[in-house]
């Protein structure tokens, strides 16, 4: 019914005002207008990065809502945990007992020291094996990214390649980090982080908040003419370490997420206008294409090296440039990849617009894969 | 009367001025870890081998504790004392022993085991194992001749030279401290209130409790997997149940094989992609490598390479692994296996 977003980067905002301006966004963007009374529930997308309040902090979402007394919890599964946050909202839905249910997504994460923030950077990540390796998210995708191209005879272009084209389209993104365009180069010359990913590879640390309103679809046209439906959502997890994982250079919890997503909407590959994809790392966006089935074992490289997954291509994948260019906070991201497909959906994403997106699928991966929601949405 | 078996030193990869040096991430219990594992079969590790240790060097007490661990039996150690004459005696001790085998341990090492990464090793590190079992192998006056005329078993020959040459034997074992404002070897019997009040700030990174980090020993040290009874798939590191077909009983621990494990990924951790505990090895040594490597077949294990350049293992190489520091926490250092290149492809 309505969707609210916040800057992403490095913001002067704290956390409860990101929370109180996605929300007050999402509730204005209503068409008719949504009554905060009405709300049956309400999910906090959040790691609760630099651990400000990490337990109970939902009970803040309904503070800064003005909706306090009604039913509210944390959603958390690292970087998914707002992928995971509108699965349980369509549930809730489903259930036939909530009307309305809002979910944001937040994090807060530049006002804490460096040696902190790199610290809860690696609280999702397996502490026993990889951590004590010494090894953070960029550590682990490395090693996927190695085997990757390894297994497939590739050079890094199509990894710089993701980068260049999701910052190509976050300069059109006004609430992308970054609004500024990377050369090829520029990519495969920056500072090796975990080779073969550079810093260009990574997505940024950033602040931000993104909300969504849900309705159950029997009430949706009390609230517009124009809803966005959620067709399917799926969901999966893995093992939290890689090193356990039967398949390095795919994650099973996504392929699981997308299989479920697919069947519950009914609807083919080839229907999707365009993905909203979780671009943590470069690497992950070919993962992405391939787990999502939209490519096979190796093929997503060549596919991004074609153009196919540019905006103007013929599978654009993150219009709004994704993490890579707009920026990852933590708990925000998968409540913005279905905020980008409000917009996206009812035509109103200016001059990002995805030329007649009737469909579209967001992934949303946890960590390295651990945990993966699929959703997919269409205008009615 | 038992004979001996093997003997093997090992000496650290690095040296300064023609001498080894002892790397930031070795002591005393490193080295003798790994000279113990030159002489013994991964086989061995298997949890209830006798093995009686005699140990030569001035060394703490808790050294028994992490010999039995390594080695997942054995009692506490016996301890020889220093010097060239407690040598002798202990190689002594163990041609008459009791035990089914028995090894013998002996360090040398710099004067104090540098914290990692505060100072410049200091030279003249090394450690030497003799293996001895009833009936087996030359005793040991024949094997000391032998090892003398062999130059391949240069580590051994190199030891025993040394420990038999008199006026050079009150250099041969050093001692064993680390600061203790930065680490020291874990005492199980320590209470965690007690390693509480001395919990240092040393990493605000991944928080691994004492009792976490106990309990995963004989995977993080042994690299013991369980082997199920009904589909034989292994389960690495142990959990409670066949990680294929979910078998819950019978269980078999198994010893996975220490060396010789195929890399199959593989990045460089270079300025910012560290965990925190990780920034004073990146501050003073630069970037690292990690790896992944299969040690069975659909088993893998996540490691960092120590003892090489980082980027020089590759996808396909093949890797050994070795006993070493990895960082301090709550005041005392945490250990676990690191990979070395592959001494035989």
């Amino acid at each position: 019914m309505g969707a609210g977003h916040t800057r992403f980067g490095t913001l002067d905002a704290g956390p409860r005002t990101l929370l109180r301006t996605a929300v007050d966004e999402a509730f204005a963007s209503v068409d008719r207008g949504a009554d905060r009374g009405e709300l049956g529930e309400a999910y906090l997308a959040t790691l609760g990065f630099g651990g400000w309040q990490i337990g109970n902090s939902s009970a803040l979402l309904a503070e800064e809502t003005g909706a306090v007394g009604v039913p509210t919890s944390r959603i958390e599964n690292a970087c998914a945990s707002g992928g995971f946050a509108l699965r349980a909202a369509v549930r809730s839905l489903g259930s036939g007992t909530v009307d309305l249910a809002l979910v944001v997504g937040l994090e807060k994460m530049t006002d804490v020291t460096s040696a902190r923030r790199r610290y809860w950077l690696g609280v999702s990540g397996d502490t026993e094996w990889e951590r004590l390796a010494g090894l953070t998210f960029a550590g682990v995708y490395g090693l996927i990214a190695s085997r990757y191209l390894s297994e497939h005879h590739l050079g890094p272009e199509a990894l710089a390649e993701v980068a260049v084209k999701n910052h190509a389209n976050g300069i059109l993104n006004p609430n992308a980090h970054f609004q500024k365009a990377v050369s090829r180069e520029e990519v495969l010359r920056s500072p090796r982080v975990a080779d073969p990913l550079g810093l260009y590879d990574c997505c940024p640390v950033s602040d931000g908040a993104a909300a969504v309103l849900l309705a159950r679809p029997e009430v949706a046209r009390r609230f517009t003419d124009t809803p966005v439906y959620v067709d399917g959502v799926g969901a999966g997890s893995d093992y939290l370490a890689v090193q356990e994982r039967a398949e390095l250079t795919q994650f099973a919890a996504a392929r699981r997420a997308a299989a479920e997503a697919f069947r519950s909407a009914e609807c083919n590959r080839s229907q999707i206008s365009f993905v909203e994809a979780h671009d943590c790392f470069t690497i992950a966006e070919l993962l992405a294409l391939e787990d999502l089935g939209f490519a096979g074992p190796g093929e997503a490289a060549q596919l991004t090296l074609d153009g196919a997954t540019r905006r103007t291509g013929r599978l654009p994948v993150n219009p709004d440039g994704g993490l890579k260019a707009k920026g990852h906070p933590i708990g925000a991201t998968g409540v913005s990849q279905a905020y980008e497909v409000f917009l996206q959906l009812r035509n109103a994403a200016g001059p990002r617009q995805v030329p007649g997106a009737t469909r579209a699928l967001t992934h949303n991966v946890g960590g390295a894969g651990a945990t993966a929601a699929v959703t997919i949405y269409s205008v009615g | 009367m038992r004979g001996l078996v093997r003997a093997a030193a090992y000496l650290p990869a690095s040296s300064q001025d023609g001498r080894r040096v002892a790397g930031p991430d070795e002591d005393a219990f490193t080295l003798l870890a790994t000279a113990l594992e030159r002489v013994r079969d991964p086989a061995d590790a298997s949890p209830r081998s006798a093995t009686q240790i005699e140990v030569v060097g001035r060394l703490p007490t808790t050294l028994d504790w992490a010999l039995e661990e390594l080695c997942g039996s054995v009692g506490p150690p016996h301890l020889f004392g220093e010097g060239g004459p407690a040598l002798l005696a202990a190689l002594a001790a163990a041609e008459e022993g009791s035990g089914e085998e028995v090894v013998v341990l002996a360090a040398e090492l710099p004067e104090r085991s540098e914290p990692a990464l505060a100072t410049p090793p200091r030279p003249g590190a090394g450690a030497v194992a003799f293996r001895f079992c009833e009936g087996a192998g030359p005793g040991l006056e024949e094997t000391v001749d032998r090892i003398r005329a062999e130059p391949s078993t240069l580590g051994t020959a190199f030891a025993l030279q040394r420990a038999l040459t008199s006026g050079k034997l009150e250099s041969w074992v050093g001692d064993w401290e680390v600061d203790p404002d930065l680490g020291r070897p874990i005492d199980p019997r320590r209470t965690a209130r007690r390693v509480e009040r001395e919990a240092n700030a040393v990493s605000e990174g991944a928080y691994v409790p004492r009792p976490r980090y106990l309990e995963s020993l004989p995977t993080r040290w042994r690299f013991i997997g369980q082997r199920c009874p009904r589909c034989s798939a292994v389960t690495f590191p142990a959990r409670g149940a066949c990680r294929r077909c979910g078998t819950r009983t019978g269980l078999v621990e198994v010893a996975l094989a220490r060396n010789g494990a195929l890399v199959v990924a593989t990045t460089v951790i270079g300025k910012g992609g560290q965990p925190t505990e990780f920034d004073p090895q990146v501050e003073v040594d630069g970037p690292y490598e990690v790896v992944l490597a299969e040690i069975a077949p659909g088993v893998r294990v996540t490691l960092q390479l120590t003892d090489a350049d980082a980027g020089q293992v590759r996808i396909g190489d093949r890797i050994d692994t070795q006993l070493r520091r990895l960082y301090p926490m709550e005041g005392e250092w945490r250990y676990g296996r690191k990979a070395v290149p592959a001494l035989k492809a």
